[in-house]
């Protein structure tokens, strides 16, 4: 397939709010289909690919209109929870490496100021003998 | 009186199409879009959005049957098949067709007979 095309693949790829078993096996058929076109079309840039299939966010629209919305619209729930439970996981972590930082430097802290560099004592007996 | 919901079934016009045109033998995916603008005088094209997905239901529902077949050394196609239960699903989606345009015509050729209606 020439670059072009695999560029436009790509851009429908990331075009795809999720990529399940169903919209994987959408994106290898129009793979193949774009291939095909390709082989005809040995020359073709990505403008006449659009001109042809349509902008990758109106094919993935259209494959959306076309298969059953539930579907859609559940897989859109799942992915915004998933997102939301890894945001909160990221929160907890962050929150953690925090304290832990600021514990340790605390404990370091504290034991530099519990360390006796050096002491001088001048007992009045010294002071008397001199 | 039960309403025909034919009118919505807009779907089902494209699997009446592809189903038509594997009555003449397998075809692949980028064929079959070909087909249907060669056939159609460049009238009707089908959108890969909506070929696959029509594809996959009358697949789902027996109608048709995939199968991958070796072009050339290394390159594969899927051909789709027409399965005998794919035909009779057909005849029955061309008199739901038949019915519809019959219906849009009564509707087009009306003659003025508001007056029962009017107030």
């Amino acid at each position: 397939m020439n670059p072009a095309a695999e560029l436009f693949m790509r851009s429908v790829r990331a075009s795809f709010p999720f990529f399940d078993k169903e919209e994987k096996r959408f994106y290898n058929d129009l793979y193949d289909n774009v291939r095909c076109y390709s082989n005809f079309h040995r020359n073709c840039t990505t403008d006449d690919l659009i001109e042809y299939y349509g902008e990758p966010k109106d094919i993935v629209m259209e494959y959306y209109s076309n298969v059953s919305t539930p579907n859609v619209y559940f897989e859109l729930v799942k992915k915004a929870r998933r997102v939301a439970v890894a945001m909160v996981i990221a929160i907890i972590m962050a929150t953690l490496l925090f304290s832990m930082v600021i514990i340790t430097e605390k404990l370091k802290f504290d034991s530099a100021d519990n360390i006796i560099h050096h002491e001088e004592t001048v007992t009045a007996e010294y002071e008397r003998g001199k | 009186m039960k309403r025909d919901d034919s009118f919505k079934r807009g779907k089902n016009n494209i699997e009446m199409i592809l189903l038509n045109i594997l009555c003449d033998g397998d075809c692949y995916g980028y064929q079959l879009s070909q087909l249907v603008n060669d056939y159609s005088g460049l009238m009707i094209s089908i959108p890969e959005g909506s070929l696959y997905p029509a594809l996959y239901r009358l697949q789902e529902g027996g109608y048709i049957t995939a199968q991958k077949r070796l072009v050339g050394k290394r390159l594969e196609r899927i051909y789709y098949h027409i399965e005998p239960s794919g035909r009779e699903y057909m005849e029955t989606l061309i008199d739901d067709y038949n019915h519809l345009t019959t219906a849009i015509n009564n509707i087009l050729s009306h003659q003025s007979t508001m007056e029962g209606y009017a107030e």
